[in-house]
């Protein structure tokens, strides 16, 4: 079997991010991953958020969905659930899918059905014009923190962990090679499945450079990471002082679609609505 | 089983057979938590099978214990479109029903209460200040008990008591005791018979003369069914081959969630219940997206929080439906009551101009089909149809027969189908210079369909595209789609003789009350009026209803919101004006009897 070509998902459209920003490592990664994994780009559907991350839907070619701010996920659910057979991806940023879309995040994560989650994480909003976001540091300096960022950073990798997520992994926009066998691995998973993306903004966070990732990241496969073990994965997640990527934690379960004997058989989009006998309904009105 | 008699001799003489009334309405109260709901939908079932027409009413706070909870049924050999305010037989479960449902009581009316209640311990039937009443006090508790039932089956007594009061054969209560407790074992089903029978057989024969309601059974009987609004929508979605619902609870919304969680699996449905609306309303969006029939339900405040989707959804061109069972507002409001307040809201919900279809079925009969429509529509025009009710039809049970389900056909719209071949022409999902304005609409999974649906503006492919041209382009191609809606625009519903002195405009659940309203103007004041019911709301049919009004003598606004919204909608789309307005918005339906005072009164003083 051939491959397609890493360009049967790429748009007639180049990507109007700033040089040198991040998202291309992540756009470049998903590309490879899906033609690495032989998805063609109509059996694909990529749902994206609002933000510079979610402006990467003009540039890849497959079945796609640009919504609203924060609300990714719940719309790859309902997509999941009507189309059992297809890939499907949500893709946000931190303040679409940490900040407006925090709760369907976790809530996503108990239902677990089976999509993969990928986040460009710049630690600052990119599209309106690098105001604090809720994975900047404390003190962090911006137009809407002048004074300095008064809340402290939520950690997505410890709290999908703790929210029992099956597939719980970070990568880094400046390692497009590892963080495509992540995206593969994260689609290859039953269930559903999280890839934070450290992502430096080039234009708006001066903090969280290339430069200052690449002294912080290391790889949790030379550390001798188990990603089975949930209780070393969240001690990993804690590591402040070292950024690991790479899989933290990975354990099948029963998935948001197993719940639902309808869907036993084969996906509801090729179920007919047609001829449906309500008579029995109606039996027990009398 | 003797009857255990406390005091008739206060009752009335039976009236004689020429002044006996066609309805009766029956109501019974008490402490929420015990069982009163099931009572009220067990004594509207024994009326409906002994071939009467029935309307249930339930109030109740918004508690699960220790509030008072009612529930009304009218019942009558004639249409009953609304129920009745005034009561004609009351049951009282404690102490307290009496004291809030008296002034309620017609004359003559009959009181069966619970003599061994504790709150009825010193009470005196003598005490009550009306000479005209039957009191009936049975010793419910005991009659349970003895027929091996405990205190909490009260009710199921009562209920036999009010059959016998009224004459109902008992085969029609044993029946709707198989169909109440049709997962229970015939050892259950059995024992609840019983206590019913002992209820029945503890009226004497000289009560049954002294409660003067003749409810004659009709000799035969048509298929009926028993439902509420809300389980005829959720009927309605399952012929109309809904696949996919999610919702988050809200009265009075929850109950469709309920019966479609329910019975949704044996139909091929997915019921999930979200984690918010926002999810609700999202979720349901990408399955219709994904290719299936999809549906979300909520009430004002829900609604509020899926605003932003619905644009998104008319944006990406994703029809969905949305009911919003309306509940008096603002805010959390009046949880539990009824009003027609958020006509507004759902007009202008979401920034920007977009088409949306507004539907408000105004009966029982029509939910069934309007929301058979509302899929139709929203997969015809790819757009959000968002389907009006209230409390008052959500919940009100009503008796249609099995031969008015008008059945649709179920219209998918126009799907683009891949001609094969890497060939293939060029498909493009939001092509502009479509003449209609609808482009078939690619299902994901399909071979050379690809496209974006994008809630930015965009170009024909569905890429963003902020050029000026463009953006007028798809503005207008959209704006074609409500042209042409309009050629198809539902017509109102008409009530009444073609031409009257009065002509009442009004719509959703308030045309219940409207349409008892001028039965009883016509029959007992012998004033002729008719109706004119506005249900599909947007896109509005305005040359219908222009021409319409343009020949009405005069005319009253009937509705359940205090700014008049639909008197304020219907001027801005014909510019026409009223020359009454009846608002109610206390959170309590209209009354057929007080309305048809006010219209009589404003027919003959103005």
């Amino acid at each position: 079997m051939t491959a397609p070509a890493h360009n049967a998902f790429a748009s007639p459209n180049f990507p109007t991010w700033c040089p040198g920003c991040g998202n291309f490592g992540i756009w470049t990664a998903l590309k490879q991953a899906l033609a690495e994994l032989n998805i063609e780009p109509h059996r694909t559907v990529i749902v994206f958020g609002i933000g510079c991350s979610g402006n990467e839907s003009n540039f890849v070619k497959a079945y796609g969905f640009h919504g609203l701010h924060g609300r990714t996920l719940p719309v790859a659910e309902g997509v999941a659930l009507a189309n059992s057979g297809l890939t499907t991806i949500a893709i946000g940023g931190d303040g679409d899918g940490y900040g407006e879309g925090m709760a369907h995040f976790i809530h996503t994560i108990r239902a677990n059905p089976n999509i993969t989650y990928i986040v460009h994480d710049n630690q600052v909003y990119g599209l309106t014009k690098g105001q604090t976001s809720p994975t900047s540091e404390h003190g962090f300096e911006t137009p809407s923190t002048p004074f300095g960022n008064p809340d402290s950073p939520i950690n997505p990798i410890s709290l999908a962990i703790a929210a029992g997520a099956g597939f719980v992994a970070r990568g880094f926009a400046g390692d497009a090679g590892h963080l495509t066998g992540l995206i593969k691995s994260a689609i290859q998973h039953r269930g559903f499945s999280l890839v934070d993306v450290f992502q430096p903004c080039v234009t708006f966070n001066a903090t969280n450079t290339f430069r200052w990732f690449f002294g912080k990241v290391v790889k949790l496969e030379t550390l001798k990471h188990d990603p089975t073990n949930r209780d070393t994965a969240w001690k990993q997640a804690q590591n402040e002082e070292k950024l690991p990527i790479g899989i933290f934690y990975q354990q099948e379960k029963p998935t948001l679609e197993d719940g639902f004997s309808v869907l036993a058989k084969r996906p509801l989009v090729e179920q007919s609505p047609e001829k449906r006998q309500i008579k029995p309904l109606l039996e027990r009105m009398k | 089983m003797t009857a255990q008699l406390n005091d008739i001799t206060r009752a009335p003489r039976p009236r004689s057979g020429s002044d006996r009334v066609q309805g009766i309405t029956w109501k019974i109260g008490g402490e929420a938590g015990f069982g009163i709901m099931s009572t009220g939908e067990m004594f509207a079932r024994a009326c409906m099978r002994a071939g009467l027409n029935v309307f249930t009413y339930p109030e109740y706070p918004s508690l699960i214990r220790g509030g008072h909870n009612t529930v009304q049924v009218t019942a009558s050999t004639q249409p009953v479109h609304a129920h009745r305010a005034q009561v004609n037989i009351l049951v009282a479960l404690n102490r307290e029903s009496i004291g809030l449902h008296l002034p309620e009581l017609g004359p003559r009316a009959s009181i069966i209460y619970d003599a061994t209640d504790r709150t009825f311990a010193d009470f005196k039937p003598s005490s009550v200040q009306r000479r005209d009443l039957q009191i009936i006090g049975l010793p419910l508790e005991k009659l349970a008990k003895d027929a091996g039932g405990q205190k909490l089956m009260c009710n199921t007594v009562a209920l036999g008591a009010s059959c016998a009061l009224l004459e109902i054969p008992p085969d029609h209560l044993a029946e709707v005791v198989r169909i109440m407790f049709h997962e229970k074992t015939e050892i259950v089903i059995a024992l609840n018979v019983k206590i019913l029978m002992s209820g029945y057989n503890a009226i004497s024969a000289v009560q049954k003369k002294r409660c003067p309601w003749d409810v004659k059974p009709a000799k035969t009987i048509v298929e009926q069914v028993l439902l509420t609004g809300n389980e005829a929508l959720a009927l309605g979605a399952i012929q109309a081959g809904c696949q996919f619902y999610s919702a988050y609870p809200m009265t009075p919304a929850t109950s469709i969630l309920h019966y479609l969680a329910q019975h949704g699996p044996d139909y091929g449905i997915v019921v999930r219940h979200a984690e918010d609306e926002i999810g609700a309303i999202n979720q349901a969006i990408g399955a219709a997206y994904a290719g299936v029939r999809a549906m979300t339900a909520t009430s004002g405040g829900g609604f509020s929080l899926m605003t932003e989707a619905v644009g998104m959804a008319a944006m990406t061109e994703v029809g969905i439906v949305v009911i919003d069972a309306q509940r008096g507002g603002p805010s959390t409001g009046l949880p539990t009551w009824t009003e027609q307040g958020d006509l507004r809201q759902v007009l202008h919900a979401s920034q920007g101009d977009f088409p949306r279809v507004v539907l408000a079925p105004s009966s029982h009969r029509e939910c069934f089909t309007m929301i058979q429509e509302a899929f139709n529509l929203a997969e015809q025009y790819q757009t959000p149809v968002i389907v009006l009710t209230d409390k008052y039809l959500a919940e009100g049970q009503r008796n249609v027969s099995v031969g008015e389900l008008k059945l649709l056909p179920i219209n998918r719209g126009k799907i683009w189908t891949a001609t094969g071949g890497k060939t293939a022409a060029a498909y493009l999902r939001y092509q502009a210079d479509v003449a209609d304005g609808i482009v078939p609409r690619s299902l994901p999974g399909t071979p050379n369909g690809l496209f974006l649906a994008n809630s930015d503006e965009h170009d024909d492919y569905g890429y963003s595209n902020e050029d000026a041209p463009n953006r007028l382009a798809q503005m207008e191609r959209r704006a074609r789609k409500v042209a042409t809606l309009c050629k198809k625009s539902i017509p109102p519903r008409y009530v009444g003789p073609a031409k009257a002195p009065l002509t009442v405009v009004t719509w959703g659940s308030s045309a219940s009350a409207v349409e008892a309203a001028l039965d009883i103007l016509d029959r007992e004041h012998k004033l002729q009026a008719n109706a004119i019911i506005i249900t599909m709301i947007a896109p509005f049919p305005t040359a219908a209803v222009t021409t319409k009004l343009k020949s009405t003598k005069r005319t009253v606004i009937v509705e359940a919101s205090q700014s008049g919204q639909l008197a304020g909608w219907i001027r801005q789309q014909t510019g026409l004006t009223f020359d009454h307005a009846i608002n109610r918005y206390d959170g309590r339906p209209f009354d057929p009897i007080d309305l048809a005072n006010e219209l009589k009164s404003y027919l003959l003083t103005s």
